[in-house]
């Protein structure tokens, strides 16, 4: 959760790089340089061993292994800044204290050491002062190197502490300091500590005859193992859920963080300074006013636990070994430190009674058996959740949003359909209403067959019955011939059917249909008689009416005599005409009149108005 | 009675002499919490009383110089957390302070006990030589009191402590309880030497001005 921010970037690419400049990248198995220089380098080396075994005669005393150190360290030195300052002294203790300096810093280490004083650097350099110091380091890292087999790192410590306090007696009563004012003796004193640590850097931090690394271990386990301590525990007063405060969190425990890639004990201090300030920052944002130590100690404590730095132990070892004691006893650095190791020793000691809570909860978070619900952790875990709730949230109006929009669409196209069914049944109904379907007499049949039957009327009359039987038989026949003759092209023009049994009149609209109605039930002979009588508006001129077989049989009976009372035999022969009639009549009156019974009853039913 | 600007006086004003030195002294502040053991610096060193500027980002560690006769005193203040549970961590504050200052509340009956507990330890553990002095702190809310003054000044008499009833809020007898103890601070050669018990370093001043010490202490 605490490595989203990176630790400050100290290897820069540049440090990567080959270092004779050849733009590849260099391996520190071959000292820094790219494959093909770390050969030339190598051979250049070599003739170099070769003269320094006769000039030092010192190679008997010395194992092989540090043969290759010092062989490498003489190469080193040479390329830091150190080495230029210390042109200075006489040329005879020079290679000594060469071969002794350990392989330990880097070119980047001592340059930003150089940056860091180089207005001191340039005062002191060049001058006697510059000569006393450098003589006094070289001196002091003779002696280090002397004691650093003994494997008794206190020794190492007082030998270093004795050296601090010696300097800065030295500064004080040898005459050359006597014109430097106290803001540069206090720096050259920093300068010189920063200096020899970085140079024993790896000789004395955690080294491996202490037991530095088992507490850097017990102490990064027992913070793992309180990772469930929240603020709240602690009582202290961090605003966790201001953002400015948790960026003040972030940045106090990268500070905390970045420790341990700081080499001289000063620069570690420096760590420690800049986390406590960011402390008090962020204390003082959620106190609302300067935070005193019953605030920060806690938040302190707080920050070590959620950082939980590497190597603290060896770092907090190193420092109180290593820097300048009056350092640590006084000033703002020695008051943060002194809470670093209280917020430390706090951890180690940490109990359920410093908790204010009870054993049992204690051993159970302890164990892992209970997870509490109210660290930093599963608090920003719920936040992450409630952010997912959120965006789900938002998601799912926007699909209530469409769904709605498909929802009116629907509504939209049923009324559409609706007014489409509307429209369609109006105008249907207009269409019927304009076109309605009537049965009506054949009149225009009738008009047509008259006037088509122009010949037929030139014809002689057939209803003239004949005394022979056997001609009035053939003469009928006849009849119905030419009647199925001429209704033939009847049809063809489009009209009702020729059919005397389709006589209905479509575009007859003075007929009513109610006349229809009323006539369901009679045939269609008695029909026509009815129509007939009603309707005058279509004259039947009584010569063509004399053509219809009906208006024949029925003239016939009037007017003619004998026709009509047949004898036993003509009745016989008439058979066949009135099986004609009664059968004919029959059919189309029916599906007439129901197609257009239950035509009507829909639209009366649609329409309700419409009657 | 001291003058109370002087509170707000920096080092600046400290007298520059030929033969005057700066004596510097770790001292810690001791008390349970909330007996106002940082109101009291922040008085002392700021002159403020909640009226924090932005520039205080911390009452935790603070310096002031007090100036006297011959010397000038540079007090670094280190307080202490309060709370019950860093008791244990005491030692590490307070080894190597030449002063100590127990606060207690007087409206607070066990704010005195825990003070008169912080006595004992220091006189146990703490440098023999250590400055102790008690300060009865809220003296402005005499109307709460519940620790009376005899009582209190009894037992500092009793146990060899600089003992004062002060108040953060009306600065009373602020000043004047860091000037005592300033005053019985040893000031001689030893003091300087922080090479073995890390007291107050002595540093000599190179610049040749006219004392001034008449401003600033009474």
């Amino acid at each position: 959760m605490y490595s989203t921010k990176t630790p400050k970037y100290r290897i820069e690419e540049s440090d990567l790089k080959c270092k004779n400049g050849c733009n590849y990248y260099g391996n520190a198995a071959w000292q820094g340089y790219c494959s093909v220089c770390h050969r030339l380098q190598q051979r250049a080396l070599e003739e170099e061993r070769v003269n320094n075994l006769i000039l030092t005669h010192e190679c008997e005393n010395i194992s092989n292994i540090e043969n290759e150190h010092r062989r490498l360290d003489k190469s080193k030195s040479k390329m830091t800044a150190f080495s230029r300052l210390r042109k200075l002294p006489n040329k005879d203790q020079e290679p000594k204290v060469l071969l002794k300096e350990p392989n330990t810093c880097t070119l980047s280490d001592f340059q930003n050491i150089e940056k860091d004083s180089t207005d001191l650097l340039c005062i002191i350099n060049k001058t006697t002062i510059g000569n006393d110091v450098i003589k006094k380091i070289t001196h002091f890292l003779n002696e280090i190197m002397e004691y650093k087999d003994s494997k008794r790192i206190e020794k190492l410590s007082d030998i270093t502490q004795t050296f601090y306090q010696n300097f800065s007696k030295s500064m004080e009563e040898n005459s050359i300091y006597k014109d430097v004012s106290i803001d540069i003796k206090e720096k050259l004193l920093d300068y010189v500590e920063k200096h020899s640590m970085t140079l024993l850097y790896s000789i004395l931090f955690c080294p491996h005859y202490t037991n530095d690394e088992e507490k850097d271990l017990d102490i990064q386990k027992r913070i793992r193992q309180l990772n469930w301590v929240s603020g709240k525990n602690l009582e202290c007063k961090i605003h966790e859920t201001s953002v400015e405060v948790r960026e003040l969190v972030y940045t106090s425990m990268m500070d905390l963080l970045n420790m341990d890639a700081a080499k001289a004990p000063q620069e570690k201090l420096a760590c420690i300074i800049h986390c406590c300030s960011n402390i008090f920052l962020l204390l003082q944002q959620s106190v609302g006013g300067p935070a005193s130590a019953d605030e920060f100690l806690p938040a302190l404590i707080f920050i070590v636990l959620k950082a939980n730095p590497a190597r603290l132990k060896s770092n907090i070892n190193f420092i109180t070994r290593f820097c300048n004691a009056s350092r640590l006893m006084t000033g703002e650095g020695g008051y943060y430190f002194t809470n670093l190791c209280c917020a430390i020793s706090f951890i180690e000691c940490l109990t359920a009674e410093s908790l204010n809570m009870t054993k049992s909860d204690f051993n159970a978070y302890m164990s892992g058996e209970r997870v509490p619900a109210n660290t930093w952790e599963s608090a920003l875990m719920i936040c992450e959740n409630l952010h997912l709730v959120c965006e789900n949230i938002t998601l799912l109006q926007e699909l209530k949003i469409e769904n709605n929009e498909i929802l009116q669409q629907a509504i939209e196209l049923k009324e559409d359909i609706i007014t489409f069914h509307h429209r369609i049944t109006d105008k249907t109904t207009a269409a019927i209403k304009k076109s309605p379907l009537i049965i009506s007499k054949t009149k225009k049949v009738q008009m047509n067959l008259d006037l088509d039957n122009e010949a037929c009327l030139k014809l002689p009359t057939p209803l003239i019955p004949n005394v022979n039987e056997h001609q009035y038989t053939s003469q009928i026949d006849y009849n119905s011939l030419t009647n199925q003759h001429n209704l033939n092209p009847v049809s063809k023009k489009e009209y009702s059917t020729p059919s005397p049994t389709f006589d209905f009149s479509l575009f007859e609209d003075n007929y009513k249909l109610e006349s229809v109605k009323g006539d369901d039930n009679t045939s269609l002979i008695s029909l026509d008689l009815h129509s007939n009588s009603i309707n005058n508006e279509f004259q039947i001129p009584e010569e063509t009416a004399s053509i219809n077989l009906l208006d024949d049989l029925q003239n016939n009976s009037e007017n003619l005599p004998s026709p009509l009372k047949p004898s036993t035999s003509m009745q016989q022969d008439y058979h066949g005409f009135s099986i004609q009639g009664s059968t004919i009549p029959i059919i189309p009156c029916n599906t007439g009149d129901l197609l257009f019974n239950s035509n009507s009853e829909e639209i009366s039913n649609n329409y309700p108005n419409y009657c | 009675m001291i003058d109370v600007t002087m509170a707000n006086r920096g080092t600046a004003q400290r007298p520059n002499g030929t033969q005057g030195k700066i004596c510097q002294f770790k001292l810690v502040l001791l008390g349970e919490s909330a007996v106002g053991k940082s109101s009291l610096v922040l008085r002392f060193v700021k002159g403020q009383f909640h009226e924090y500027q932005e520039s205080t980002i911390g009452a935790a560690f603070l310096t002031q110089t007090v100036c006297l006769d011959e010397t000038t005193v540079k007090f670094e203040i280190w307080d202490t957390a309060g709370q019950e549970r860093y008791h244990s961590l005491a030692p590490m504050y307070y080894r190597g302070a030449q002063a100590a200052i127990v606060v207690y509340d007087i409206t607070n009956q066990d704010t005195f006990m825990r003070a008169t507990t912080w006595v004992k330890e220091l006189q146990r553990q703490a440098s023999p030589s250590i400055v102790i002095a008690l300060a009865g702190n809220k003296a402005d809310l005499g109307n709460k009191r519940v620790v009376e003054f005899e009582e209190a000044q009894a037992y500092a008499e009793e146990n060899g402590l600089l003992f004062m009833e002060t108040s953060a809020k009306t600065a009373m007898n602020v000043n004047d309880i860091f000037l005592a103890i300033a005053k019985k601070l040893p000031k001689n050669e030893q003091a300087g030497n922080a090479s073995t018990s890390g007291q107050g370093r002595r540093l000599v001043e190179s610049e040749g001005q006219k004392p001034a010490t008449g401003n600033c202490c009474k």
